[in-house]
Order: C-alpha cells, then structure tokens, then sequence
C-alpha cells in the first residue's frame, strides 16, 4: 500500500514515516506539511491511501479531503483524516468532507496503520 | 431625575411669588382677576402633578415645550387680569426660558423667549389702550431686556447641554467597543495560548507517547527517542511559559520584544526572521505593538509555508509603523472578516481602536507584507537612540522536507542570533 503523509508538524510526521517504513504492508511515497503541498503529491504520486491531519497551514485538512475527493486526478485515493481532537463534532465533520475514514492521533502508530488498512478494504475499487 | 424635581421645585416657587405679588398689589379684587388667579394655581398644580408623575417613566420634549408655552400664556393672562399690575410682574417671564433650558433644546428655548417677549408687548400695548393702570415704557424696556439675556443665556446652557450629552453618547459607544476589543482580546489570546500548548507541548508528548507504545511493543529504538522526547517536550514548556513572561518583561523594550517574539517564532517553526527596530524605537514601551507582531507572526507561523520573514518598526510623522513581511505567495489570508477567531480581524480592529490602521497587501515579488500604523503616544517620550541599530537575524538550520527521501528531520533546533 503506498502512503502520503501530511501533517504541519516534523515530529509526528517523521515518526509517523518511520513507523509506516518499518512495515512491508506501507510504502510511503512522500511526506508534506500543508495541505497544499499535499494536494500537488497525492496528484502527481497518487497513492493508495492519504493520511492527513485536520489542522495545517495552507490548507486544513478538511479543505484537502474536499479538494482530493472532488478532483479527477485523485479517484482512488482513500483519504484517512487524523485529529488529535477526536470527538463525534470533528469526526462527523471529516465524514461530511468526504473523508473514508477518520482516526484518532493518539492512538499508537501501529494502530493507525491497521486503521489505515481497514479502511483501503473497505473502499470499493473505483 | 434631580434636575427634573428641582426644575418643578423651581417652576412651583416662581408661581407662589407671582402670587404673592398679585396679592399684595391692588387689583386683585374684581370677580374676572379671581377666577383667573384660580385657573393660573390650578394650571401649576396640574402640571406639576402631571410633571412627577411622567418623572418614572420617559419625560417628552413635547410636554415640556407645551409646559413652556403654557407658562408663558398663563403669566400673560394673570397680568392683564390684574387691574393695578407691578411692574415688576413682567420681569417673572423670564423665568420661563430660564426654568425650561436643562430640559428644551435651543430653537424651542429661543421660541419660548420670543412668545413671552411678544407676550409683553402685547401686554404693553393692550394696557396703553384700555386698561386703567398701563404697563409703562420703562417696565417694558426692563422686560425685554431681561428676556433677551434670559433668553441668550438659556440658549446657551442648552447648546452646551446638548454638546454635552452628545460626548457622553459618543464616549459610551467608544467604551462599548472598548469593552468588544477587550472581549476580542481576550478570546483571540485564549486560542493563541491553545494553539501554542498543541502546537509544542501537545504534539511533543503525543509523538512521545507513540514511542513509549512502539518500545514497549519491542522496538528498542523507541525509548531513547521516548526519553529524548520528553526532555524536548520540557524545554518546550519551560520556553513556552518563559516566553509568556518575558514578554510582559520585555514590554517596555519593544526591540527586546521584538527580538524574543521574533526567536520564539524561529524555534517553533523554524524559519529566518529578520528584525529591524529604528533606533528611536528600541528602547521604547508600546506594548501593543508588541502584540500586533506576535499576532501577526502567528498569523504566519499557521497559515503559510514562508521560511523568510521580515519585521520592521519605524516612525513615520506621528505614527509608529508596524511592518512584517514573508515570501509565501500562495498565502490567500488578507481579505479581512468578521470572525473573531480571524486574528488578522482582530489586528484590524484593535489598530482601528487606538486611532490607527491595518493593511495587508501583496508585495512586488510575490510574498505578503501586513502594515500596522498606530499613533505615537506623545505623553510616554522614547529615551535617546541607543548604539546598536537593533537588527537581527535570527536563523535555524531545519527546512522542510518535501520528498520522501529525505533523512528525518533533528529534534534539535539551533538559533543564531547576530547584530548587525
């Protein structure tokens, strides 16, 4: 499964490719930290998967998804919204942008991976 | 409402003197004079009455300017009901204009005035022709020469009155929008401090707390990176709540201000950022300045890519002026809104607050450059120029990573600071 991870902080987004890069399951193709960044990769690379968080420079995470979900370029991309604000308010809101799925930040990464794969399942293929 | 009992207090003895006098006088006997002395008591009593009782609820201009008139009438008619009137009877009209300006505006006042003048000559003329002890020139002269200053006087307790009132309504919106600013203020530092705990300390423990999950799943390189984490998590923290301090400290110094809000910007976000303070400025106390650029930095530091930025403050005639600029072209923030989470709003209003402006604009080369001009306060003097000219270059190695080939960036961050 290829991977492009965006978050505005190095830190998470760092740990979050290194961890990603330790499982043979992940492949990440690149890293971004704002939403537009991540727009131009995720077109350019089109992964199987784009993990995003919802609060980025630029573009949030939010206007990315809508932005992914409603470009020609990007059908097949599933877009997985991350928030470390993990309550029903935000969770519906990512939905409502057409998120496939929405996690939670805190939890550990290798859950996060798991989410990630459980969601790809769970997409019909284009 | 006190100046409202005292005007009837102030109306009630102007009649009984009135009174007094008619009774003391001669003339007061014939059937006509007594009816007319009743009807003119009763008219006080009445209105009076009347005046107290409106007192608890919205008073109108209307029945005061009526009220006015109305003096004026019943003055008249208990002169010329009189058969033998004092001279001095007269000279009571001009307590009416007097009586009525806390209360009328001054067109009505001077209308008042001209009724009880013509009043009097009327008064003046009627007697001349069939009464049997005429008001004299010399009354009348006397009269109409009080009536005239009452008059002027009147108009201008009332011109003042109304000059008055109309500051207090405008203080009373400006400290309305005062209180809105402080409101404002007050929301935009609550999520400024929230984003600045998420933003470092938040995010810091959360990568963290991941290590320590990854080492106790068996991963043995997590934990020096858990333990590295936390160390940073606490510099972070300690940094934070140093910086939140000194810049109270720093307050009074706008170069030092600039300088740590400019650093603290530096650690966070790693970027370059260029302060150039003018020397009459260094050393100077505007705090709100200081909070203009910590705003509009974070403004920045949130909502664009830029690695270059630079902050500028000079005077200009009697203006303090605020410039920061970066080189992030794709930064769509400078339409202004109304949000009150929009910090650039809240700059917009604050500068507008203290007499002074907010622009945002795109500069020549494609970056964004935010003006703030506010004015100098002339009563706070800025000390003599200091030697060094308060520039300051403040640089960080990291720069983001855009491929995924890239080695993962440090946890550590340097800052150089040099003077130019």
């Amino acid at each position: 499964m290829t991977v492009v991870v965006a978050d505005d902080n190095h830190h998470f987004r760092s740990g979050m490719v290194r961890a990603l890069g330790n499982r043979e399951d992940f492949t990440v193709l690149a890293q971004a930290e704002d939403g537009a960044s991540a727009f131009e990769a995720i077109r350019r690379l089109r992964p199987d998967v784009a993990l995003v968080d919802a609060r980025m420079p630029v573009l949030d995470g939010f206007a990315l998804t809508r932005l992914i979900r409603s470009d020609a370029a990007c059908v097949g991309v599933t877009v997985v919204l991350l928030s470390a604000r993990a309550d029903d308010e935000v969770a519906g809101a990512a939905l409502a942008a057409g998120a496939h799925a929405f996690i939670d930040k805190t939890q550990p990464r290798r859950l996060i991976g798991d989410a990630m794969l459980a969601a790809l399942e769970q997409v019909p293929a284009p | 409402m006190i100046s409202d009992r005292l005007r009837s207090v102030f109306r009630g003895a102007v009649a009984l003197a009135v009174i007094v006098l008619v009774l003391r006088g001669e003339g007061w006997t014939s059937p006509l004079t007594i009816v007319v002395l009743a009807v003119a008591v009763g008219y006080v009593i009445a209105s009076t009455i009347v005046e107290q009782r409106a007192l608890s609820g919205a008073t109108s201009g209307t029945t005061d300017a009526a009220r006015a008139f109305g003096d004026v009438l019943v003055l008249c008619a208990v002169i010329v009901a009189v058969d033998h009137p004092p001279g001095g009877l007269l000279l009571f009209l001009c307590a009416i204009p007097l009586g009525h300006s806390l209360a009328l505006p001054a067109p009505v006042i001077a209308a008042v005035t001209a009724t009880a003048l013509l009043g009097a000559l009327t008064i003046w003329a009627f007697g001349t022709t069939v009464h049997p002890d005429p008001v004299t020139n010399g009354d009348l002269l006397i009269t109409s020469f009080g009536l005239v200053w009452a008059g002027l006087a009147s108009c201008l307790i009332a011109v003042e009155r109304d000059r008055r009132s109309t500051r207090i309504g405008e203080l009373s919106g400006t400290l309305q929008d005062l209180i809105t600013q402080v409101i404002t203020a007050e929301e935009t530092e609550r999520r400024r401090m929230a984003d600045l705990l998420h933003d470092d300390v938040f995010q810091l423990l959360l990568v963290t707390r991941h290590d320590v999950t990854d080492a106790l799943e068996g991963d043995s390189d997590a934990l020096p990176r858990a333990a590295d984490g936390i160390d940073l998590a606490t510099r972070h923290l300690r940094r934070t709540i140093g910086g939140l301090r000194s810049e109270g400290v720093a307050a009074r110094q706008l170069g030092d201000g600039l300088g740590q809000i400019a650093a603290q910007t530096t650690e966070r976000r790693g970027c370059t950022i260029t302060v150039d303070v003018a020397p009459e400025l260094e050393h100077g106390d505007h705090p709100m300045l200081l909070t203009f650029a910590r705003d509009l930095l974070r403004e920045v530091e949130r909502r664009t890519t830029a690695m270059t930025i630079g902050v500028r403050a000079f005077t200009r005639n009697r203006d303090v002026v605020l410039s920061i600029r970066h080189d992030d072209p794709r930064y769509m923030g400078v339409r202004l809104s109304d949000a009150p989470s929009d910090l650039l709003a809240a700059v917009d209003q604050r500068a507008r607050a203290v007499g002074g402006s907010f622009v945002a604009h795109r500069a020549p080369d494609g970056g964004r450059t935010f003006t703030v001009v506010v004015p100098l306060r002339p009563s706070l003097p800025f000390p003599p120029p200091a030697r060094a000219t308060g520039l300051r270059a403040l640089t960080s190695p990291y720069r983001p990573r855009r491929r995924a080939a890239d080695p993962p960036p440090t946890l550590e961050t340097r800052h150089d600071v040099q003077s130019r």
